[in-house]
């Protein structure tokens, strides 16, 4: 299955989660400071392992930094 | 969406409904009470070190911090050292150019942080940085019917600044000078216009934004 991470096409297993994308864009899916958006809806943190993906969706995993 | 912030605020008291700003030794914004003023930027610094220095000497409670895609191969956080030192981490909408692309942001921001505060910024350029007011306001009306506690950082035009007030946010933050300038306060007059103008200047402080 691909998808589109964080601008990368990358290749997940059929049937991953928000979650396994979150670990694959290299993110520490506990820490706080992290969120999540599938093609621009963002998904709760509560609902990342259970939130399958679809071939050819964007997935954007962000995170706190410095700025502003 | 109610607020969450309430549940985890360390760096300041929750303001009761009846005191009023003359009644309390603070600074009062979005129903809370802060004992400094200054709000401190974290970008810029060398390093999370030179960064938690700055903080500490600061005194400052309230923290703007952005959002950017995950950097696997970054080091440290930004968000650890606030947390680290108890204050609050006001996530921005740095590098926003339209309404909508600021909307979402913030709607990432508000899960990242368990905050619906958000500092909203929506800039007209990357040269000047100055705020586009049309995509500013839009942006602003739309998170607060969204429950967000809005501080955009504003031109130093107090009908602007008025504008954002009557749509419900919880301050105005127009800019000094231009981003990176130095130029401290380039139209005090603006600045002092958009204080006095404000009928509701308790619910709505004026907050100088971006002077160096």
């Amino acid at each position: 299955m691909t998808i589109e991470l964080n601008g990368r096409t990358v290749e997940l297993s059929p049937g991953a989660t928000v979650a396994d994308a979150v670990i694959e864009a290299g993110a520490d899916g506990d820490s706080r400071g992290v969120a999540v958006a599938v093609d621009g809806q963002v998904i709760r943190r509560v609902d990342w392992g259970k939130t399958k993906l679809r071939s050819d969706q964007s997935v954007e995993v962000v995170r706190a930094v410095q700025g502003g | 969406m109610p607020s969450k912030v309430d549940s985890e605020a360390s760096a300041a008291e929750r303001v009761d409904p009846g005191i009023s700003r003359g009644d309390v030794d603070g600074f009062q914004l979005g129903g809370r009470i802060w004992g400094s003023r200054l709000i401190v930027g974290t970008g810029g610094f060398r390093s999370l070190e030179a960064m938690e220095r700055a903080l500490v000497a600061s005194g400052a409670e309230i923290v703007t911090v952005a959002l950017r895609r995950v950097d696997p191969l970054a080091r440290g956080s930004a968000l650890e050292v606030i947390d680290g030192l108890g204050l609050f981490a006001l996530p921005n909408t740095a590098g926003c150019y339209t309404a909508r692309d600021a909307v979402r942001t913030a709607q990432l921001a508000r899960e990242a942080f368990e905050t619906d505060w958000i500092k909203l910024e929506v800039i007209g350029d990357d040269r000047t940085l100055f705020p586009d007011a049309v995509e500013l306001l839009d942006a602003a009306q739309q998170l607060i019917d969204e429950g967000f506690t809005v501080l955009p950082y504003t031109n130093d035009d107090p009908i602007l600044a008025r504008r954002l007030q009557d749509a419900g946010c919880a301050a105005v933050m127009p800019l000094g000078s231009p981003i990176g300038s130095g130029m401290g306060i380039r139209n005090p007059y603006n600045i002092q216009i958009a204080g006095e103008s404000a009928p509701g200047l308790v619910a709505a402080p004026t907050i100088e934004d971006a002077r160096e």
